[in-house]
């Protein structure tokens, strides 16, 4: 999935609001894995780095909610170890992202003319590519670290939220409270951030609540690809990459740090829809 | 005929023809426990971990290029894998000048190469001439030349291999299949024809290699020139081998047991393990050379200080690491050479972390708040950058030994990068802890590879003695002397805490119940000269 592939919904698909329920257990996802991030200590069994030998590759049960891995080291205590790695870089990439695409934006659409022409191929040029593929070309010139890692990731997204943005922009400008502003002498900066930035906020916004979503599974996927972490720290893809060397004994050692990108992303991308439906122009 | 591995009709047809004319001359075979007596014809499929890029053994250093190539190329001398004696093979016997300088070697008759042409002395000139050529790029072949200034034919059966400075280990590089012979003509296309196919005098020649994908090997006709140690003379019994690339561990396991290969190379211990349990034989040997070895740079502050290597030698714990990783399939090193490397000599001591931590205690780095040693302020701490992804589960090592040494507080920041950082780091000097093995049957490797730069990845150990002493070494074919040089060499590496032996790298080679007759070459790696299906 892209964020180009979240944000585009067909025209003619039926709004269908989100059962309650949806919204209400992707909420609690997103707490437990907020929790995590923030005290991974006090919710992990034991200490990620651990190694027991002699309880390599336990299955699940066994003292071991979710197993351990080849070194013996608890699986479960990893992922929420994890979760800091992967939610942060996530979270970094998108205002990253974020920050960068809606200035973009701003700029593209408030200076017709050459600037957008030229702002917009480049960001015509940026969104032929898969964001993946961007990010891993990022990633390669400035090498791997969860910095680096955010840096690559929010880059490739940077592109979507200036086309979005910019689009925002030549709408509201049209408005005419923007066009009675203008008309009454408010300078281009407080016209940006009074008029302009307080009605496109929304869209960007709902958009910043899917990307993080994506931007999770990008760098999972990075992570998974060998860019991640040093070691023994270990964010989702990693753990996920780590399994597969013994997917046939130990099922669980892959599967469960992919269940836990999963369900994040989902609930990232169920409460990022709802909120697109709320605050999205229609 | 065009070699179709998708033609069973005919590939049947050849052994069970075979096996009637063989049924007619030999004692019947058992019919239920199999035959005793090997069967020629077949095919037999393996599945491999790594493609060596490229098939010439002159040219690639790849392991990968040995296992097939060995098959197809014959060399001057043989290594026999039981003892590591040096044996005639294309060579009948040979002479070496006391300063191993100069090499002579008097031709077996009768030999030729698959295309047709002699085994003759001037071959012999044109494949080293040709190894020893920059413009080949050796990558390892050449280094084993080191020093070589030309070969000399004297007479229609005589070479004389020269050498500017002494070069003991010579013979027994000249048993590999690096320094195999190949026919001069397949020279002509230049080194990328080579890497598609070669042609020597071995009992196969290639038939097909399609990159990343399979290597097929097809028995040649007329084959009298095996070495002794082998178990047969004559053709090889089967009649194709087909090398197919998995890179995958899972996937080899699991094709050998579906039954869509007959064997599976390079088996991941855990995966040895199970394959066993469920009836499959698991062959295994012992690899010739470098044991798997931590080293510590002992040029670099504080690690210059000898009682700080000793403590993190103790401080490894080597069984622990076999155990857990490799299920005892692999097994502690006893020295830097395997045991199966000539010149061994077992010179490891139990590794305790009481006994490591008093002796930092000792040497004055008092263990801080974090738990982590540190004297005037700077952390105790190793970086090791070594290269991923890795094989064997060296990943998983390096986890292993940061927790073990962070027990007795010593702080390892682990580095996994590109192979090609690695190297570069090292060629720099600028490295902390590193790790290698280093794949070859003679103790000359410890100098090819920690004193020069010629085995491509050097953690080179800059230390007087240890480099007299394989100096010494390399200068003499008189083997007493030389067991005695590596045996002081060993001891010196093991008393300096210069290298950390961790493990012996073990090739396991599960089959099904029908392979029969595998051997090991002297290096560790699978042939399949002897090799025949019982079917």
């Amino acid at each position: 999935m892209t964020l180009l592939a979240a944000l585009q919904r067909r025209p003619d698909a039926p709004r269908r609001r989100m059962p309650p329920a949806t919204l209400i257990g992707s909420g609690l996802v997103l707490l437990t894995v907020l929790a995590c991030v923030v005290m991974p200590d006090l919710l992990a069994p034991h200490p990620p780095d651990a190694v027991a030998p002699d309880a390599a590759l336990l299955p699940p049960g066994h003292g071991h909610l979710l197993g351990t891995d080849e070194l013996g080291r608890d699986l479960l205590s990893r992922i929420i170890h994890g979760s800091r790695l992967s939610v942060l870089v996530g979270a970094a990439a998108t205002l990253l992202a974020l920050v960068a695409g809606t200035l973009v934006g701003l700029v593209a659409g408030l200076f017709d003319g050459a600037v957008d022409a030229v702002l917009m191929r480049f960001v015509d040029i940026m969104l032929a590519f898969p964001a993946l593929l961007l990010a891993l070309g990022a990633i390669a010139v400035l090498g791997s670290s969860p910095t680096r890692l955010a840096i690559a990731v929010g880059v490739s997204n940077i592109a979507t939220f200036a086309r979005l943005v910019r689009g925002d922009v030549l709408r509201v400008r049209t408005r005419p409270y923007v066009m009675a502003a203008t008309v009454s002498g408010v300078r281009p900066a407080g016209l940006l951030l009074r008029h302009v930035l307080p009605n496109i906020g929304g869209p960007a916004l709902s958009l910043a609540v899917l990307g993080f979503g994506v931007a999770m599974l990008e760098s999972s996927s990075l992570s998974f690809l060998g860019f991640g972490p040093r070691p023994p720290a270990a964010d989702w893809g990693m753990l996920a990459a780590a399994g597969r060397a013994n997917l046939a004994e130990a099922w669980w050692l892959s599967t469960f740090p992919g269940v836990a990108v999963a369900i994040t992303v989902l609930a990232t991308t169920a409460l990022g829809r709802a909120a697109q439906d709320r605050l999205a122009v229609q | 005929m065009r070699l179709g591995i998708r033609r069973p009709v005919r590939a049947l047809a050849i052994p069970a023809v075979a096996a009637l004319i063989l049924a007619g001359c030999s004692a019947p075979s058992e019919p239920s426990g199999g035959s005793a007596t090997p069967r020629p014809g077949g095919t037999l499929t393996l599945a491999t971990d790594s493609d060596p890029g490229c098939l010439d053994p002159h040219q690639s250093p790849a392991a990968a290029a040995l296992l097939t190539g060995r098959g197809v190329v014959d060399s001057l001398v043989a290594q026999d894998p039981g003892n590591g004696a040096l044996v005639p093979w294309l060579a009948e016997s040979w002479t070496v000048d006391p300063r191993a300088t100069a090499y002579t070697f008097t031709l077996r008759t009768g030999v030729t190469f698959s295309d047709g042409s002699p085994v003759a002395p001037a071959a012999v000139k044109a494949n080293f001439d040709r190894i020893a050529d920059p413009a080949t790029k050796s990558l390892l072949a050449a280094g084993m030349l080191a020093g070589y200034t030309g070969t000399t034919v004297s007479g229609d059966r005589t070479v004389v291999v020269r050498f500017s400075r002494p070069n003991a280990g010579f013979l027994q590089a000249a048993s590999t299949a690096f320094l195999g012979l190949q026919a001069p003509a397949s020279f002509a296309a230049g080194p990328q024809a080579t890497c598609r196919t070669i042609v020597g005098s071995g009992p196969f020649t290639v038939a097909e290699y399609v990159p990343q994908q399979r290597i097929a090997l097809a028995r040649r006709a007329g084959y009298r020139w095996a070495p002794r140690f082998a178990a047969h003379q004559g053709d090889a019994f089967l009649e194709k081998v087909v090398v197919t690339i998995a890179s995958d561990n899972g996937v080899r396991s699991g094709s050998l047991r579906s039954g869509q290969i007959d064997a599976a190379g390079a088996v991941a211990p855990r995966d040895a393990v199970a394959l066993e349990r469920e009836g499959f034989p698991v062959h295994r040997r012992e690899q010739a050379g470098i044991a798997y070895s931590l080293f510590v740079n002992s040029v670099k502050e504080p690690w210059d200080d000898v009682a700080l290597r000793r403590a993190v030698s103790r401080a490894i714990d080597t069984a622990q690491i076999v155990k857990t990783l490799y299920q005892d399939r692999y097994t502690r090193a006893g020295s830097v050479l395997t045991p199966t490397t000539p010149g061994y000599l077992a010179t490891s001591t139990q590794p305790t972390a009481t006994e490591a931590a008093r002796m930092l205690d000792a040497a004055g780095w008092p263990v801080g708040a974090d738990g982590i040693r540190s004297r005037a302020g700077k952390r105790l701490s190793l970086r090791w950058s070594y290269v991923s992804p890795a094989r064997e589960q060296r990943d998983l090592l390096a986890q292993l030994v940061q927790q073990q040494l962070r027990a007795v507080g010593v702080e390892v920041l682990l580095d996994p990068a590109p192979v090609g950082d690695v190297i570069a780091s090292q060629s720099r000097g600028d490295w902390e802890m590193s790790d290698i093995s280093f794949l070859r049957a003679d103790a000359d490797v410890l100098r090819t590879v920690l004193q020069s730069s010629a085995g491509g990845r050097p953690p080179i150990i800059p230390d007087g003695t240890l480099a007299d002493a394989l100096a010494a070494g390399a200068a003499t074919t008189e083997p007493a002397v030389r067991e005695d040089s590596y045996h002081r060499a060993q001891q010196r590496i093991a008393e300096q805490a210069l290298a950390i032996p961790v493990y012996n790298p073990t090739y396991l080679l599960a089959v099904n119940k029908a392979v029969r007759g595998i051997a090991f070459d002297a290096q560790g790696l699978p042939q399949f000269y002897d090799t025949w299906v019982d079917r």
